[in-house]
């Protein structure tokens, strides 16, 4: 199988190198990769949060999402371990796709969203629902998308973050960058830290054992052969610990580190009406979990993905485009409790949009893979947008989706099951998108039914992952965008609401930790040099068992937080911004998890000096 | 037929009334005397586990009697609740995961101590010689670390520790001595002996591989192993099989009461007497309706089963007669693992 797919690929490869010779000479307009993000998400809700909502956010990426999309967090304390829940779905059923890699883990198919830190990234985007055509693993409730863009001809550039505030918690990041005609080179080093010791509100306790710290380097760098022809190199070295927060003082205290890199080379070519996009990457991570921070022993896990994708699109007469995709993965991994096994996925996709008039598009991706380590599905989604009115546009999407079984679910020792079908979910969503001059509002409705839950469960005297439940999940997820200009004054206004039913299918019950209502808005205004932001949370009740007792829940909360910052005038090409933050305003005592408070009201103090 | 359905609710009706009222009646102990208790672990890690006490006549049910009774004790049990202990007056009950042990006043509930420090993941504990010896497993990655504490029962301070180098688990104080179980989750297959007045470990004794369960019955200690159900007389430290499990079964949950002894395997509760040793073929209790069984008990004629279900909502406790009846069952709390009788 594998020799077959390097053969595919060598072969796509090598005409690619040929018909690039030919068009070598050719002056096509630039348009240097539209990903495949951007191109085939027309009937799909898309947000991509830009660089200075980055610079401006608290440096885990649990933090901005939460704040700014419809997404759920469930998180054991602040900077703890925080698992997301997007459109009702698990843990492991959200893509995170770096640069159009699926980085979820290996061992358990998910991402924890404390555990990335975005400093230098230069936009995050958010994709809502099924994307598995595209994205691969998990892209059930949607995809988070780490990206990272490049500009050319700006000349040397500096960017300095310093932020220190309450609970002795810094936010460094620097980010040097360069670029002239042919290069473009970025390179970000980012530090978070905390003591994360804060009382709990309304109470003597406060958080122990709650510290962390991590590091993180990203380096980026594009090199412009000729116009039709781009090299891209990015690549992320993480490395982070976290003590994980007690309840009680007598706890035994424990600790996490975890180390990953993401690299990836990418070669990318527009000649004629082709483009083509060759890409290699290497993944490794690893963790090592301390069951007593004063003991050297621990468990540990480390696991390397070998990655190629091509990709080949060719812009057709008729407003058609057509994509072909295949991608090759290898991934190995071993641990304490996970004995060295690997699996070998190889995969075909075809994805075609065509814009058959300025208001009407449509799009379709099928996708199969080959593997024997399980019984893969066939995937497929389709989508329409149609703009009925000058303001109005209506899109329809359906897809199926999956996530596979994990090196954990498979290989655990004593109870891995090798035999698992991979979960999967059909889903269809209908989304209305109005627009008038400053103000956009998009409200859709979805309904994802997902099998073959893989679940660990209680058999004799060990656990042991089966496809158990079948859930289904469905809702409405709105955002509204306002901007308005006026004098000196500017107002800036993004506001989302979330409604989401996620129900076991078996006992009708909720899942536990899936709210019902999130709401989230963050109001800008913008005067002279000042700029105001205040950014407002509301998480609706969640249950905490599965029988749903409305005595066993976590109540809602509101959560707000303010932000002042202050220009300082500059030479041209350099700005200096003076800010202070104040995080839960109101001093509200929550938890998101039974028993693992959050801080109350707190402060942070930083600088943004770009030169 | 509905004269009769509305008879019979009354009926039921009233005798839930009368119950009701009896239960008011509390004996002079308190509220919690003549019943049992159900240890819930709860949720992993949430600090949420509780108790439950059921009357013995099993018409009453309370659910979080330790926060009844100490409203002002927010932070609850601690975390993975693993067994409870009695001593006197007192219950001592054992958090796994919080290396805790809360003291309460065994018929009020009421809060009276509290055992921190020195403590490492503790498991379970038995009083001897006016101590409470609790065994401690400590890191779950090693058993060479695990260790027997030594605990004042005055001042609630561990005083010494015993080291085993060797798993710890079950202890029961008998005739001034403490036996030991060397074995956890099925790994280990030793017994010690330890005299509470010198806390030395007197004796180690092989009983078996896989050893997963004792008892102790007049003079005689009950030991099941993977082949089996051994005995080793306390007097004479002699060893004999009582009897050979077939091969490839899986039982657990050894209990030796009114001298027969009783084992189960899934949801399926066996048992035979002592005095005609045989396996037998047919289960007198088959729980179709417990998924997990998580905890186990047999107390005079009755057989209590807690069945943990998913883990992460209320468990059930099922009480069946030994003929095979099942008389009642109540949701209690998440994860219940064990029954203690309060009489």
């Amino acid at each position: 199988m594998k020799t077959i797919f390097l053969f595919l690929l060598g072969v796509l490869f090598s005409g690619a190198m040929n018909a690039q010779k030919d068009s070598i000479n050719k002056l096509n307009p630039v348009i240097l990769h539209t990903s495949i993000l951007e191109t085939f998400s027309d009937t799909q809700h898309v947000r991509v949060l830009g660089d200075s909502l980055i610079e401006n956010a608290e440096p885990l990426l649990t933090d901005i999402l939460k704040y700014q999309t419809p997404i759920y967090f469930k998180e054991n304390g602040l900077g703890m371990v925080s698992s997301v829940s997007f459109r009702g779905t698990t843990a492991s059923q959200t893509a995170v796709v770096w640069n159009g890699i699926n980085v979820n883990s290996k061992f358990n198919g998910q991402t924890d969203f404390n555990s990335i830190n975005i400093g230098g990234f230069d936009e995050i985007s958010i994709r809502s629902g099924g994307g598995s055509v595209l994205f691969g693993s998990g892209a059930i409730g949607g995809s988070v998308h780490l990206n990272n863009t490049f500009q050319f001809e700006k000349g040397w550039q500096n960017k300095l973050k310093f932020g220190y505030g309450s609970f002795n918690s810094l936010d460094v990041r620097y980010g040097l960058s360069y670029s002239n005609e042919k290069t473009s080179v970025h390179v970000n080093a980012a530090r978070a830290s905390s003591d994360n010791d804060y009382p709990y509100v309304k109470s003597k306790r406060e958080n122990l054992n709650g510290q962390y710290y991590n590091n993180n380097l990203k380096a980026d760098f594009a090199y412009k052969f000729n116009q039709n022809n781009l090299l891209e190199i990015h690549t992320s070295v993480f490395d982070g610990e976290r003590h994980f927060s007690l309840i009680r003082p007598s706890e035994t205290p424990t600790k996490y580190r975890d180390f990953h890199t993401w690299n990836l080379i990418a070669w990318e070519s527009d000649f004629d009406n082709f483009s083509s996009e060759l890409k290699f990457a290497y993944l490794n991570e690893e963790f090592n979990y301390y069951p007593n921070t004063e003991e050297e022993s621990h468990t540990y896990g480390k696991a390397e993905t070998f990655l190629g994708k091509y990709g080949l699109g060719v812009n057709l007469e008729n407003g058609m485009e057509l994509h072909g995709l295949l991608d090759y993965s290898y991934a190995k991994g071993v641990g304490s409790s996970v004995a060295g096994n690997s699996q070998k996925i190889g995969s075909a996709a075809i994805l075609m949009k065509q814009k058959l008039s300025e208001r009407f598009l449509y799009e379709i991706g099928a996708k199969k893979e080959f593997t024997q380590d399980y019984k893969s599905p066939f995937l497929y989604s389709a989508g329409a947008s149609f703009e009925v009115f000058n303001f109005y546009t209506l899109k329809l999407n359906i897809s199926k989706n999956y996530r596979i079984p994990t090196l954990n679910d498979m290989f655990w020792e004593k109870s891995g099951n090798t035999n698992l079908k991979p979960e999967t979910s059909h889903q269809v969503e209908l989304g209305n998108y109005f627009r008038r001059k400053n103000v956009r509002f998009s409200i859709t409705a979805f309904f994802i039914e997902i099998r073959d839950m893989i679940q660990w469960v209680p058999s004799t005297a060990i656990w042991e992952p089966s496809n158990v439940d079948q859930v289904q999940t469905y809702g409405v997820e709105s955002n509204f965008d306002y901007h308005k200009k006026f004098g000196n004054h500017r107002l800036s206004f993004h506001a989302t609401y979330s409604y989401t039913v996620s129900e076991d299918k078996e006992t009708g019950k909720q899942l536990i930790y899936v709210p019902f209502h999130k709401a989230t808005t963050s109001l800008g205004y913008d005067f002279k040099r000042w700029n105001l932001n205040y950014n407002f949370l509301f998480t609706g009740e969640v249950f905490t068992r599965s029988d749903n007792d409305p005595r066993d829940i976590i109540e809602k909360y509101s959560l707000s937080n303010i932000q002042i910052t202050y220009s300082y005038p500059l030479k041209k090409g350099k700005s200096l911004n003076i800010g202070s933050k104040v995080r839960n305003l109101f001093n509200k005592n929550y938890e998101s998890v039974e028993n693992r408070f959050m801080p109350g009201i707190n402060y942070k103090l930083f600088v943004i000096f770009k030169f | 037929m509905k004269k009769i359905v509305f008879a019979s609710l009354l009926s039921v009706l009233f005798l839930a009334a009368c119950s009701d009222d009896n239960s008011k009646v509390e004996s002079d102990l308190g509220m919690y005397d003549n019943g049992f208790f159900v240890l819930n672990e709860g949720s992993f890690s949430a600090g949420d586990g509780s108790l439950s006490f059921v009357s013995n006549d099993l018409e009453t049910v309370e659910h979080e009697i330790y926060f009844a009774a100490n409203p002002t004790k927010s932070l609850g049990l601690g975390s993975v609740l693993q067994s409870v202990f009695f001593y006197g007056e007192n219950a001592y009950i054992i958090s796994n995961v919080s290396n805790l042990i809360t003291v309460v006043n065994r018929f009020s509930f009421e809060f009276v101590g509290e055992i921190v420090g020195d403590l490492n993941a503790p498991r379970y504990g038995a009083v001897a010689n006016g101590k409470a010896f609790v065994t401690n497993q400590a890191s779950w990655q090693t058993s060479d670390d695990d260790f027997i504490a030594v605990i004042n029962l005055e001042t609630l301070e561990v005083e010494k520790t015993i080291q085993t180098h060797a798993a710890v688990e079950y202890i029961l104080e008998k005739n001034g001595k403490l036996y030991v179980q060397n074995a956890s989750f099925s790994v280990g297959s030793e017994i010690s002996v330890i005299n509470p007045q010198t806390s030395a470990v007197e004796e180690t004794i092989e009983m078996g591989a896989a050893l997963n369960g004792i008892d102790i019955e007049n003079n005689t200690l009950y030991a099941m192993v993977s082949s089996g159900i051994k005995t080793m007389d306390l007097g004479t430290k002699e060893i004999s099989n009582l009897v050979d499990f077939p091969d490839d079964s899986v039982f657990a949950n050894l209990e030796v009461e009114n001298n027969r002894i009783y084992y189960t395997g899934g949801n399926k509760v066996f048992s035979f007497e002592i005095n005609a040793p045989e396996i037998p073929l047919t289960p007198i209790i088959e729980a179709n309706d417990v998924s997990v069984l998580y905890g186990f008990a047999v107390e005079g004629t009755k057989i209590y089963m807690a069945d943990a279900g998913d883990f992460t909502s209320k468990g059930h406790i099922y009480i069946y007669d030994n003929s095979g009846s099942k008389l009642k069952e109540f949701p209690v709390g998440v994860a219940p693992n064990g029954f203690y009788f309060n009489d």
